[in-house]
């Protein structure tokens, strides 16, 4: 896949977040599935995915919040793995493609401030010419694709030109895991830890312990 | 009262694009405009851009409850300015609801789901995530709509029957039992022992409220430093 390619499908995925239907498609787990999958490599996609979801799972948009940008995150770490599969490496460094991420995840929350001010333009607008409301509100979508299609293309052409050192896989993954996995657990543990359901995190502890020694 | 078939699909369409303009200052105004006048007579759409061009906003799955109490109350005739008043009550109310049973509960809960069966077993996890998840949410949306509209703004009291509090109950558990289950994405001959201290500093930055964008931080700087060693 290009880069304009994939910036596209990016962007069209990013108008999930919130701008049209909000069905899940934009959650880094499942579009990294679809780009691994357009990519060629469906489980590399769920892998990324999944890293990038663990990390943003108590990522709430409560109210006027802006929490770091999750989804574009996702699809900014799994679209430049692919990128730089095709182009530079056998296998990508892991810890760049992260890097990647988290980048996107801070620049993504600026251009989100920067698109609902933009709306707000639309909203006055409106409140000028009551006969324009379709055409104003339908203007967001264009507004959220944008800012999908320029937070991408930006990051993907950067990921394009570096080149980026080869670090040994299996030390990349490991730590990588144990980082990702630990934030889940700190994140899966601020969600849902209440005393009526501190029994079934119990029960589920005992099985992963079931798993190791098995 | 009923909406009637075709009304309730053009407003469950309506509904999946209710934040496309969501900005700071009116939030969901023109989303709701949009979908009131989707399901309103025409001839009463002047007198709802007149009174209820409101600050608004509510949880994109739960709008469905207020949008079909609207439409009831206009329909029957209600005062403009009391019907201003029950929205500004219902949005909170739907909001804050949405946001505990939606954003904190069912979607981590089925995204651990998918992490774990996707991790494991490839493409199964994100499409039992998709399905379940979208069952529940567009069931809402759908529901919403019809159940407003026939309660009127006594829909309010919705959130307090057993359907809605045993659903978080339910998803709390699963979300509970699935935390547990995580670290049984590692492999095993992984240095296991480092998740119960990074965990821990985890979970001091969560209840400390440290800024999301801080905790992406830190992890930023672990990672340099794994790079530089790992170079």
């Amino acid at each position: 896949m290009t880069i304009l390619g994939l910036s596209l499908l990016g962007a069209i995925i990013l108008l999930d977040k919130y701008a049209i239907g909000e069905f899940g498609i934009s959650q880094p787990i499942i579009a990294g599935t679809i780009i691994g999958g357009l990519s060629g490599d469906i489980r590399t996609g769920i892998f990324i995915g999944a890293l990038f979801q663990m990390i943003f799972l108590a990522n709430l948009p409560i109210g006027r919040d802006v929490p770091p940008d999750a989804q574009g995150a996702g699809i900014a770490g799994c679209g430049s793995y692919f990128i730089l599969k095709q182009i530079n490496q056998a296998e990508p460094n892991l810890i760049i493609i992260f890097l990647v991420g988290i980048l996107a995840s801070i620049l993504g929350s600026f251009f989100d401030i920067f698109v609902r001010h933009i709306n707000e333009q639309l909203y006055y607008r409106f409140l000028r010419n009551n006969s324009r409301l379709y055409l104003y509100h339908f203007l967001g979508i264009l507004t959220s694709f944008l800012r999908g299609m320029v937070l991408l293309l930006a990051l993907f052409a950067i990921v394009n030109i570096l080149r980026f050192p080869i670090i040994t896989e299996s030390v990349n993954k490991e730590f990588l895991m144990i980082i990702v996995v630990s934030l889940s657990i700190a994140n899966g543990i601020y969600l849902y830890l209440r005393k009526q359901s501190f029994y079934f995190l119990i029960i589920g502890a005992l099985c992963t312990l079931a798993f190791f020694v098995l | 009262m009923h909406l009637g078939f075709f009304r309730l699909i053009k407003l469950f369409f309506a509904s999946l694009f209710l934040q496309c303009s969501w900005s700071f200052y009116s939030m969901q105004s023109l989303g709701f405009l949009f979908n009131a006048m989707t399901g309103l007579d025409k001839n009463k759409h002047d007198t709802l851009l007149q009174y209820s061009r409101v600050f608004f906003n509510t949880h994109p799955y739960m709008v469905g409850y207020i949008i079909g109490a609207v439409l009831r109350a206009y329909e029957k005739g209600e005062d403009p300015k009391e019907v201003k008043k029950y929205i500004m009550v219902g949005q909170a109310a739907f909001a804050s609801a949405g946001d505990t049973l939606f954003w904190q509960t069912i979607r981590p809960a089925l995204l651990l789901l998918a992490i774990i069966i996707g991790l494991k077993y490839g493409i199964a996890g994100p499409l039992i995530f998709l399905f379940l998840y979208n069952v529940i949410h567009l069931y809402h949306r759908a529901y919403g709509f019809s159940a407003g509209y026939k309660q009127g703004w006594d829909i309010i009291y919705i959130l307090k029957t057993k359907k809605f509090t045993m659903t978080q109950k339910l998803f709390e558990e699963l979300g509970a039992f699935l935390v547990g289950l995580v670290p049984s994405v590692l492999q095993k001959n992984y240095n296991l022992l480092f998740l119960i201290p990074l965990g821990g500093i985890f979970l001091l930055f969560l209840w400390k409220k440290i800024a999301p964008m801080l905790i992406l931080t830190f992890i930023f700087i672990l990672i340099i430093i794994n790079l530089l060693l790992g170079i």
